[in-house]
This record gives structure tokens, sequence and C-alpha cells, in this order.
């Protein structure tokens, strides 16, 4: 356990920054809202995070190793930690010894990149080391992440193939062109079997068997094939690639390569089978729903989401609704196409799995807004928020007794009211919405301050789907006497609990700390 | 020739709500109702998306409009075309309308972009709406050709109006205000069967518009919103004028009876600020339905009649077919001030009142 050193003279900012940091880490998307587009929202994030870094050094990373923080944030918050030299900002919560002589800081790195791979998804981790390129960092402790992650990979092959041109720029950027160049070199001598010399042992040992339990030619391979520098590819070793290279000539048994990867190669004019697979819409329709019934890398959240797409062209594919695990990939896949009662009843085992076990209420009221702006921006992550909102809601039905009314209009000021007088009151109100009222802002604060008046307080929870570049990604207000967080149902205790933390900072502080060392 | 507001809104009926409140959308103290009508009198399938319109010029103060769809096209009141190359952008003083298939010039229209010189290609331009705020200027230069530095003026109005340093670059003026008049589109949201506004500032009705159809308002609601009506809800922001907190003021003018529940009060609250609502409106499009509007002919063919329609407060457009209104647009005057007209008209009614009590002179 490591002792705090934490001031009381920097309490109150290092949990007000806190409470902030827990609104914008779970609702935190660079995606784009109703009406902000996502490089304004991304920077927003990044803003935070940097004022957050300043409070205090661990802060960012603290905030990113919670269960439930949203991917993006998890991505600017490791990117800012890379960017920073050790000589930067203050330690105010854990001792500066314990943090870098002590190696915290890369376990507190370590436990943020496990929750981005683990929650996320390995698309959001990769990406975060192809920014670093972008961002212009390149140190010792970035490359050794960026090389670990990927040449330690469990799943090596697979990832060297569906993410080839990902990897390449990574690599590069960590290795820089001459030592990749060199690396490549090596590599084919290895796999060739020219004996190398002792000065390329030490490079290839340095460079990449030092981040992997993999056997030297095995890794000398994959990096030939990520380079497009030869390689010999034994089917029983190397089963993904060597269909790979036979998808070149001959798409119909690669059920091993990725849809997108496959659907690439037949595009091109030069493919042998360009002609006869993809050269009609019939062609196409027909080679579509091929690859779709042999695929055996596609997940189930993948191909529910092809639904429409299925639908359109008329492909027959084998619905996994059963197997689907994300809610929101379910819930768009329902506004697209119609609430299937296959679909609903998949919803409905989610929500029964994902709900709060400690939930503080037994009755609850719920105002559901269900108006446009809740479809999310005209172009961009279409039914995003409405998607967030309506899990929220199924979640919170699993976790209470709860009373649900709608508007179409934003009119939540109305809903609360006849929410309050269907007789059986409930002990808290959740408003899932954006914050948007239609008839006048801070209607329905007004009305709250009316009951509260009348009949004692009541806690009301607005819980906004997506944080706002103009609020600095936090939610948008409805008036103060309404607690606004931004939270999806992972989130949604987290801020409860966030909320709670007010009441005894140092303690949580304390197990979060804990959490990130061990 | 003359017509009432009554005559133009012919078919239309206030949007009202499942309890038949008057639907009301507000930010600060800008308010807007919705017209809706009968499905039959919304024309969905006459006309094409005015947006897909293609505007280019020859030279400064003119605009062709052309149209490349098998259906006419009513271009909304006073678009503007910004152009991303070095060209002038310019505006329209008013509606346009553009038969199938062909396209019309347009004389009266105006340099929006300082000194900026070139003309405008054929092709996709960036459409703006104009300013409300600026309405009455850009209406009032209607058919006034030759003249392409005649809407200058209106450009600097708008600047000195929402305080930017626009000096005859309207795009200035949106490029200081383009994140915030965006995020007017989240607050007012379309109701279903909407055909037209009205707009309120400070309780009174400022604007009034009239479209075609539901799918025509639907296509130009988040121009309408943000660009034209936009301009008005910067002014409130700068003026920092805010909502009254109506419920709150209600909620102690209102008395709760014994047995009622804390919910029955609390409703009956809301519902006296909504009715208050109501009456205000109702009341306020009450005192202009009669307002005679002169017409003045704009553009016809044998179709469509364009005219301008001048009144002492206010100014707009109608284009018709024949006694069929499609689209109408009304501003209010700057100098118009309703509640002296208000007031007025209360002095003479109080003597109206007064000399009824008279008694006939008798000897």
């Amino acid at each position: 356990m490591h002792d705090l050193v934490l001031t009381d003279a920097h309490l109150p900012q290092v949990r007000n920054a806190l409470v902030a940091a827990m609104d914008v880490a779970s609702g935190a998307r660079g995606k784009a809202t109703y009406y902000h587009s996502s490089d304004e929202q991304a920077q927003a994030v990044c803003d935070h995070i940097a004022k957050l870094y300043q409070v205090s050094k661990e802060l960012p990373l603290i905030v990113a190793s919670m269960q439930g923080t949203n991917g993006f944030y998890i991505q600017e918050a490791l990117l800012n930690e890379f960017k920073q030299t050790t000589k930067r900002g203050h330690n105010r919560i854990v001792n500066p010894l314990d943090w870098d002589d002590e190696r915290l800081r890369d376990r507190a790195v370590s436990a943020c990149l496990d929750n981005l791979d683990k929650n996320a998804g390995i698309p959001y981790v990769l990406r975060m080391f192809k920014t670093m390129k972008d961002r212009k960092i390149n140190n010792r402790r970035s490359r050794g992440f960026a090389l670990r992650y990927i040449l330690g990979n469990p799943n090596l092959e697979f990832v060297c193939v569906k993410y080839r041109a990902k990897v390449r720029d990574i690599l590069t950027h960590a290795w820089g062109e001459k030592l990749t160049g060199i690396i490549v070199s090596v590599s084919s001598k290895m796999s060739s079997g020219v004996p190398l010399e002792e000065k390329d042992v030490e490079i290839f040992r340095n460079n990449v068997l030092i981040h992997s339990q993999k056997s030297d030619t095995y890794l000398a391979n994959i990096l030939l094939f990520v380079f497009g520098s030869g390689g010999a590819f034994d089917e029983s070793e190397y089963p993904v690639i060597s269909q790979w290279v036979i998808a070149h000539t001959d798409v119909t048994d690669c059920h091993l390569v990725p849809e997108e990867i496959l659907k690439g190669l037949l595009s091109n004019k030069n493919h042998p089978q360009h002609e006869s697979m993809w050269g009609s819409e019939n062609a196409k329709k027909a080679t579509l729903e091929l690859i779709r019934k042999s695929n055996k890398v596609e997940t189930a959240n993948q191909s529910v989401r092809k639904t429409k797409q299925n639908k359109q062209l008329g492909i027959e594919v084998e619905s996994r609704v059963s197997e689907a695990d994300d809610p929101i990939a379910l819930l768009k896949t329902c506004y697209e196409n119609g609430f299937e009662l296959e679909l609903v009843d998949r919803l409905s085992k989610l929500a029964k799995k994902n709900r709060y076990h400690d939930f503080p209420y037994q009755k609850i009221g719920i105002i559901l807004d269900s108006s446009p702006s809740m479809k999310g921006h005209r172009n961009e992550s279409k039914n995003t928020p409405r998607a967030i909102s309506d899990f929220t809601l199924r979640v919170l039905r699993e976790s209470a007794s709860a009373t649900v009314i709608g508007t179409d209009y934003g009119d939540m000021a109305g809903c609360f009211i006849r929410l309050m007088g269907n007789g059986d009151k409930p002990e808290a109100v959740f408003v899932l919405s954006d914050g948007y009222e239609n008839s006048y802002d801070g209607l329905l604060n007004e009305v709250v301050t009316a009951w509260h008046k009348i009949e004692g307080a009541l806690p009301v929870f607005h819980i906004s789907p997506l944080g706002f570049a103009e609020t600095n990604a936090k939610a948008r207000g409805m008036g103060s006497n309404v607690l606004s967080l931004v939270a999806t149902h992972k989130t949604l205790p987290v801020q409860m609990q966030a909320h709670m933390l007010e009441a005894d900072t140092k303690l949580w502080l304390t197990q979060a700390v804990a959490r990130l060392a061990s | 020739m003359s017509v009432t507001i009554n005559d133009l809104l012919k078919g239309c009926d206030l949007l009202k709500d499942d309890q038949r409140h008057v639907v009301v959308q507000s930010i600060r103290n800008m308010e807007l109702a919705f017209l809706t009508t009968e499905p039959e009198f919304s024309l969905d399938d006459r006309f094409e998306n005015p947006l897909k319109v293609t505007i280019s010029n020859r030279n400064y103060g003119h605009v062709r409009m052309d149209n490349p769809t098998n259906k006419d096209i009513l271009v909304a009141p006073q678009v503007a075309v910004m152009t991303k190359y070095a060209a002038q952008n310019h505006a329209m003083t008013k509606s346009a309308f553009v038969p199938a298939r062909s396209g019309e010039d347009y004389n009266d229209a105006g340099c929006i972009q300082g000194s900026q010189a070139g003309t405008i290609r054929r092709g996709e331009h960036d459409i703006r709406f104009m300013p409300v705020s600026i309405r009455e200027m850009l209406l009032d230069e209607a058919n006034k050709t030759g003249e392409y530095s005649h809407l200058y003026r209106s450009v600097d109005t708008l600047g000195a109006k929402t305080g930017v340093n626009t000096g005859h670059y309207l795009d200035r003026y949106f490029d200081k205000y383009d994140n915030d008049i965006s995020e007017f589109i989240a607050h007012f949201e379309r109701p279903r069967n909407c055909i037209g506004v009205v707009v309120l500032i400070d309780g009174e009705i400022v604007a009034v518009d009239k479209f075609p159809s539901f799918t025509y308002c639907a296509q130009v609601w988040d121009l309408l919103v943000r660009d034209c009506y936009g301009s008005l809800a910067i002014e409130s922001m700068r003026a920092n004028k805010t909502h009254a907190s109506e419920f709150t003021k209600a909620f102690v003018k209102v008395e709760k009876s014994r047995d009622e529940t804390t919910a029955a009060f609390l409703a009956r609250v809301l519902e006296f600020v909504q009715h208050e609502a109501d009456m205000r409106v109702i009341g306020r499009l009450q005192e202009v339905m009669d307002t005679q509007f002169e017409k003045e002919k704009d553009k016809e063919t044998n179709v469509y009649q364009s005219y301008i329609l001048k009144a002492d407060g206010y100014i707009g457009q109608v284009i018709s077919s024949g006694e069929y209104h499609h689209l109408v647009s009304i501003v209010k005057r700057d100098r118009f001030d309703p509640t002296k007209v208000r007031e007025t008209l209360k002095v003479a009614e109080d003597y109206r009142v007064l000399a009824e009590k008279q008694r006939e002179f008798a000897l």
C-alpha cells in the first residue's frame, strides 16, 4: 500500500478535479453531437485532461484506469502521459519516489492500456499508438509500450493481417526509418537461413525479441509480412497469413481473413476474380453472402450491425443476435430494422446482466427524452445518444422498480409533474436527456425547486449520454437542483459514487492508488 | 390591392400539443410558435427541395438561379451564396421561384463581401439564409436593379446589432457566431406537421414564415433556425436578456388548496403558465391579423405571382397561385413599436366606453 502525500490544502482542488473528471471520462467521445463536429468535441476532452494533469500528474491515469471510462478518454490520457517528461507536473497524491523510482507510473500506464484493450478494443489502442506519430511523441517509454503491446500480442498474426498498415506505421515510428530497414533486413536473413553476424543478433534481440515471448524466426516472418518483404508462411504455423496469400488469387475458402480485407482485394481490378465476383451488383451480393456465411473471425456485434445491409442486399446470413453483447450495436440495429423479438429479448437479457446490484434506490422515476437532438449528429454517430439513454433506461428498470414517462419535445417539466402525480412517489428521479428543454431552459429546475419547497428534498439526476464542447465536455446543466452527469449504463454507478467520494476523498484515493499499483 | 395576414395564413392553425396548449419553444427572450395545416394543404410532392437550386452570376448585383430538377422550386426568403473561391458572395433581397428545368435571372440581388472580386461560377455552393434582423432592409431593396452595393448597408447594420466588425462582409458575422448559432438547432426542434413559424421577441411578433409544405419546412429548418432566426437570439445574448422565470412567478401567485396534492398543484401552476403563454401568442396574433398590406407586384408567370407586401409596421412577401398562398414571409419593421399602438388603442377604447356611458343630450 502506498501512502498518500495529499495535503489538506490541496484536498479540495483534487476532489473537485476528480468529480469533474469522472463526469467527462464516462461520457467523453471524440464523436460529433447534434451540432458540434468531432474535432470540437475531441479538443474539449484534450483540454480537460491537460488541466487535470496540472492539478496532479497522477489524476488522468487514475481516472483512465477506472472501469467504465470511455475509450477516447483513456486514449487521450495515455497520450498526455506519454507526451510529458518525468520533470513536468506535480505529484500531489502519491510520493514522487513511488511514482517515478518505484515505477508506479509505468504500472499505472499498463493498467490504463489494459483497460483500453479490454473495454474499448484493439482499434482504439492501435489508433492511440498511431496518433503518437501525429503528435510527435517518441520517447523510450512510449516506444516500449507500443512495441510490447504489438509484438507481445497473443494474437499477433491476426492483428498484423487485419491492421497491417497501422502496425507498419506504429513500428516504423517506434524504430525510426533507418532501424526499421535494418530490422527488416535481419529478419530477411533469418527467414532465409543466412547466418547472422553478432551485431545483427544484438539488434534483433534488443529491439524485437525483448518485447515478445515468441520465437525469433516466427517474429522475423511476421515482420517480413508486415513490411511486405517476402517471408515463408507455412500453413500450420501461419494459418491466417497463408490464407491471405491464397486470397490474392482465390477468396472462396479464406474464412480466417477478415471481410474488409477480402473486399479490398476483390475490388482491385487486377485480382483474377474481380470480374466474376465483384464486377456487377449481383456478383457482389453473391460474394458477400459467401464471405459472410463462411467467415469465422467476425464478432457477433459486427455481424449484427450488418443486418440492415444484408437485408438491403437480400443476403441471408444466420443471425448471431444471441451472441452479441454490445447493447448499443443491438439498439442501433433496432432503430434501423425495427424492434424484432430476438433483438428485444437479447437486450432485456443484457440489461438484466448489467443491472446494478448495490443500487441505492428501490423505487425510481425515469423521464426519457426522445426529442430529435437525441438522434445524434446529422452525419456522424447517428443514434448513439439515443441508444445510450435507451439502454441506461433498461438497466435502471432492472435495478429498481421504475415508472417511466417519455417526451418527444423535451417537455421535462411536464413529465416530472406527471411522474410525481402517479401515486407511488419515487425515491429519486432520473432524467435521461441531452439537457435541452424545448419550452424554456431551466423550467424543470424551477418545478423541482417548487417541489423541494413543498415536499422536501428529492434527488433528481440528469443523465446526459454525451458531453458538450461548449461545456468543456461535461453535461449541459439543467439547474442548481438537478444534478447533471455524463454517463452510460456502465458508468452511472461510478458517477454516482464520484459524487459520493466528496464525503471521503482520501479513502477513495487510497483505494484508487492501490488499484493502480496492483 | 391589399391583403391581411388573416388571408395570407388561410388554412393554417397554431400548432397545439396533446393538452391543446400552443406549442412554444424559447431561448432567452425569443419564442417560436408553430403553424400547421391539414395534410391536403401541405403540397409535399409539388415542389423540389429549395436547396437544390444552382446559383451563378454574370455581373455584380445579378443572380441566376437554375433548376436542374423536374419539379418547380420556391427559393426560401433571402438566400445568400457563399463561395469557397475568390468570388463576390451575393444575397437575394426576396424569395424567388424557378420553374422545373429552367432558370430565372434576378437583377436586384446585391454584393455582401466588400471589395472581393470575381463572379460566381455555376455549381454547388454554400447556401445560407440572411439573418432575419435585416430582412426588413433587404425587402426594402427588392426590385432595385443595377445597384450591386445596395445591400452593404444591411450587412453593416447586422454587424452593429450583433457586435461584429463586419464592414461589408457577411462572412465575418457567420465566422464569429457559427458555433453559437449551430447550437440553436438543438434548442429549437421542429415539431411534426410544421408548415410555418411565428417568431416573438419579448412577447411581440417580429416575424412570420409560412412554407408550401411540411417537407419544405423540414428541408429548410436547420438553415432557418441557425442562420435566419439565430441572429435574434444572438442579439438577445448580447443584451443579456433572459427568459422570465415564469413558473416561479406563477408559483408565488397561484394558491395551493388544502386537499390538493403537490403534483396536482404544480400541474395547475404549469397549466397557468402555459395558458398565459397561449393567451400571449394568440392575443398578439389577433392584433396583427387585420393588418392591411398593400401588394406591390414583384414577378409573375402563368402559375405563380410574387408580391412585396407593405404595411405601416410590417413588410413581407408572398408567392401565390391566385388565391392560394404558397410562401409567406413577414417581418416587423424596426421602427414599429406595437406597445405604443396598443396604448393608443387602449386610450381610444377607454374614450369609447366612456362615450357609451354618456346619456343622450336632452333638454
